[in-house]
């Protein structure tokens, strides 16, 4: 059993979006401010709300875009999507001039010196959920959709909370981890769609299903991993139920093709992270560990997620540990005094 | 072995993860079985963390839960933070990293178990003494108390003083009777900055605050306590016992918010018992031995100061020249003792190692006879001749070989010779057939160094072997205190080759088998 902890705490960290993190904060508190300094805004009640992967702290290295859910909270069934997305993205223009453009549903805020963008949706109350508009008209009609992005959270870290590495410490929570380590794994080894949400939720339906105890990072991952591969074939057709609303699914912009695709590489990735789980020599385990995370993408320079150990070169072998240095034996023995 | 690439480290975490721990890459928690009171099975859960410092000191080791009923007493570090347990003290120090029995997880776990079992135990045999460890450390000060005065007082206060070093505080050894102010509430202003010495007989848990000291003394904690609240007493000395070991803990007391909080500091007994420990094993019987050290120059100088620290009292330092600033560089006294007599100097800094010099005689004479050179060989069991003086050895060498043999006395000569590349010590008389080692000839020297004002040319030997020849002259005035004589009568250390036969390569030299043409009787 391979499972190198050491070096997964390492990948974690490899993969932990800090500095975009630092962005994210300063981009959606700016946003936020001019929402909230706006008098017709303020009327509707508007209350942003950070959402997305990144609200959820499962977000990777690099952080693109970051969601902010523009809730209008004293906002009636007469509000009109179109109008406000338009005042919205005006009032933004202003502040960041030819750094905004208005979306399909949403006003989209470019911060190039971050090299991110912060995406605003509007929302209106609809009992104890949210709507945002699904498709606005030229008239600036929309059908609404029901939607609750804060649920996810509530469920992340609830998730969070019940799979702990150590069962006396709320603190050791595994799902987050495990869902940062297939994001990684979904962007090395899937070609774009699905994207990073569905593996998410399937990551959540995973863990619900198995409820899995392992005593390692390594091996909590590769028992999902394979749930995960198994599960893939069968949302060809239809995705996976939507968790916070159970009576959806979740909707993907993946072909049939890409699903199976998708599917069919997740099954070599789950072969490759049970062969590392149950390789016997550590060296040629980290470098399938290696293989599996692959390298951070949309960064500069791209590096390997996974640290190999000291003792390790890269083409597995272990190195020879004779001249490593450090030896332990004192030329003169023991009691000696100086 | 091997070292500090992470390679011991992963094997042991593979090791407790297949022994059901659980890792996460920084720390392990799992089970560990032991054996409670009366034998009965249980399962405590420890937490590992295996830092970088391993595997040359053992993993951080804390107890999460004991799994049955026990009271964690010794033997444990002090919580980093409230409700989380300190490091476990499973290996001293002087444990050999070599054999790193850490690194097994199984003997690690055995380890724990048998720490768990001790503790359950009330660690039978146990006697060390360690409270500091268990409270909050105050670094700022620096505690100095005779245990041997202070064991005569219990539940009094005395007077501390500033000592000579920052943060150094010395507690006095008498009792300090305290003075009400005349008609005021209070005391007087002599009545501040006071220490209370009090006694907790045999601990059987350490002490972790002032609420566990008064639980020990009882009511006759009352005392302390209106003076530490008056702000009359700030230091408090606690006696206490280990097995068969007694200690003292020294704590700055404050008293705030109706409670008195403790603090540990250094401290350090400054008996002489204490301070003679380090001195070697033949300190006792080196007491009362007397010695003469005949020229307090550079390698006398060094002698004396080893001899003193060895544990000899009784010497007389034989010397008539003053310290000059040039001298400085090898002598044992520094540029403060420039101008005086060379035994004063060397006798100031023994005081500086041990006040209780009342037996170190320090004389400003000169060898000049014969006579005098018998006298000093026959009040002295050794006389060290570190003069460097052909007439002063000439005479102390006649005085051993005249001195009746069964009178057990002896001459130790000490030199160093070829600019210190050869440091030698001849034993004088020698005893039956021993021989001593050939002379080296005197080396024509064309740039020899003289200063302005002293009359004989200046020796470029350097300090380093200066110290050199002091050490091996002690080593054979000791072996012949031991009375061991192991040592033939002449020791050579050569650090250089010499041309001549028997100095030709490095190390120890030791008569052995000369020719007989070159043999000195």
């Amino acid at each position: 059993m391979a499972a190198l902890p050491t070096q997964f705490g390492e990948a974690l960290s490899a993969v932990e979006p800090d500095e975009d993190a630092a962005h994210a904060q300063v981009a959606h508190a700016q946003v936020s401010k001019v929402l909230e300094g706006d008098e017709r805004l303020r009327g509707l009640g508007v209350d942003p709300l950070l959402i997305g992967s990144y609200k959820r702290h499962v977000s990777i290295k690099r952080v693109k875009d970051v969601d902010v859910f523009a809730r209008l909270t004293k906002a009636d069934g007469s509000l009109r999507p179109g109008a406000i997305l338009d005042h919205v993205a005006d009032i933004l223009g202003v502040a960041f001039p030819g750094d905004v453009e208005r979306q399909h549903r949403s006003v989209k805020v470019d911060f190039p010196d971050y090299d991110l963008s912060v995406d605003v949706v509007i929302a209106r109350p609809c009992g104890d959920h949210w709507e945002i508009p699904q498709r606005i008209e030229e008239d600036g009609r929309a059908r609404w959709v029901e939607t609750n992005p804060t649920k996810m959270t509530e469920l992340t870290t609830a998730a969070n909370k019940s799979f702990l590495l150590y069962d006396d410490d709320d603190d050791s929570g595994v799902y987050v981890r495990i869902v940062k380590l297939v994001r990684q794994v979904r962007r090395t080894w899937v070609n774009d769609q699905p994207g990073g949400y569905y593996f998410e939720v399937l990551t959540y339906h995973a863990f619900q299903e198995l409820q899995p105890d392992e005593k390692t990072v390594a091996a909590y991952l590769t028992r999902i991993l394979r749930r995960i591969a198994e599960m893939l074939p069968d949302h060809v057709d239809e995705g996976p139920v939507d968790p916070t609303l159970p009576d959806k699914t979740i909707k993907t912009k993946a072909t049939a093709e890409q699903i199976q695709a998708a599917a069919d590489q997740m099954t070599k990735a789950a072969d490759l992270a049970e062969a590392a789980l149950g390789e016997e020599d550590r060296c040629v385990a980290a470098v399938k560990w290696r293989q599996l995370l692959g390298r951070t993408q949309n960064t500069e320079v791209p590096e390997d997620v996974f640290p190999l150990p000291d003792y390790c070169n890269a083409d597995g072998t272990t190195k020879n540990r004779s001249v490593i240095k450090g030896a332990l034996a004192v030329p003169a023995g023991q009691d000696r005094y100086a | 072995m091997s070292g500090a690439d992470g390679w011991d480290a992963d094997l042991l975490r593979e090791g407790l993860v297949a022994r059901d721990f659980t890792d996460d890459g920084v720390r392990l928690r799992g089970p560990v079985p032991w054996r409670g009171a009366g034998g009965a099975e249980a399962r405590a859960r420890v937490e590992i963390e295996v830092d970088e410092r391993f595997p040359f000191y053992p993993p951080q080791v804390r107890l999460l839960d004991p799994g049955a009923q026990l009271e964690v007493t010794f033997h444990v570090d002090r919580a980093a933070r409230p409700g989380v347990s300190g490091n476990l003290c499973l290996w001293d120090d002087a444990w050999p990293a070599d054999i790193a029995p850490w690194t097994d997880p199984d003997e690690l776990l055995s380890r724990i178990a048998g720490w768990l079992e001790q503790t359950a135990a009330g660690w039978p045999g146990d006697n060390v003494c360690d409270l500091e460890r268990y409270l909050e450390a105050d670094p700022t000060m620096f505690v100095l108390y005779d245990a041997e005065n202070l064991a005569r007082l219990k539940g009094h206060a005395v007077r501390t003083r500033r000592g000579s070093t920052s943060g150094t505080v010395e507690v006095w050894n008498t009792p300090h009777r305290l003075k009400k102010r005349a008609g005021r509430p209070g005391f007087s202003r002599a009545d501040r900055q006071l220490a209370w010495v009090e006694d907790l007989g045999q601990l059987h848990r350490p002490v972790r605050s002032w609420a566990d000291i008064h639980d020990v003394l009882g009511e006759q904690a009352a005392s302390a306590e209106q003076l530490i609240a008056a702000g009359v007493v700030n230091l408090v000395l606690l006696r206490y016992q280990r097995g068969d070991q007694q200690s003292v803990l020294a704590l700055t007391v404050k008293y705030a918010a109706d409670e008195i909080k403790v603090r540990a500091c250094e401290s350090a007994d400054t008996s002489s018992s204490t301070r003679q420990m380090r001195a070697g094993t033949m300190a006792p019987q080196l007491a009362d031995v007397p010695i003469a050290i005949v020229g307090c120059g550079a390698i006398g100088s060094f002698t004396a100061a080893l001899l003193f620290r060895a544990g000899a009292r009784r010497l007389t330092l034989i010397d008539h020249e003053r310290l000059r600033p040039g001298n400085v560089v090898r002598h044992l006294a520094g540029l403060e003792q420039v101008g005086a007599w060379k035994t004063d100097a060397v006798r100031n800094c023994l005081t500086a190692i041990d006040p209780a010099i009342d037996a170190v005689r320090a004389l400003t004479t000169a060898m000049t006879s014969a006579d005098y050179a018998k006298l000093l060989v026959q009040h002295h069991r050794i006389v060290v001749d570190a003069t460097g003086s052909a007439r002063a050895t000439s005479m102390l060498a006649f005085a051993a070989n005249t001195t009746n043999a069964e009178a057990d006395k002896a001459v130790v000569t000490v030199c160093a010779q070829r600019d210190g590349d050869v440091v030698r010590v001849d034993r004088l008389p020698a005893r039956g057939v021993e021989i001593f080692l050939p002379p080296l000839p005197a080396l024509d020297d064309q740039n020899e160094l003289r200063e302005n004002g002293c009359g004989s040319p200046i020796s470029r030997t350097p300090p380093t072997a200066v110290v050199a020849a002091a050490e091996l002259a002690c080593c054979v005035v000791l072996d012949e205190l031991a009375g061991h004589r192991k040592l033939p009568t002449s020791v050579a250390f050569v650090s250089r080759p010499q041309p001549e036969q028997q100095y030709t390569h490095i190390g120890l030299v030791l008569p052995g088998s000369m020719p007989q043409d070159q043999v000195v009787k």
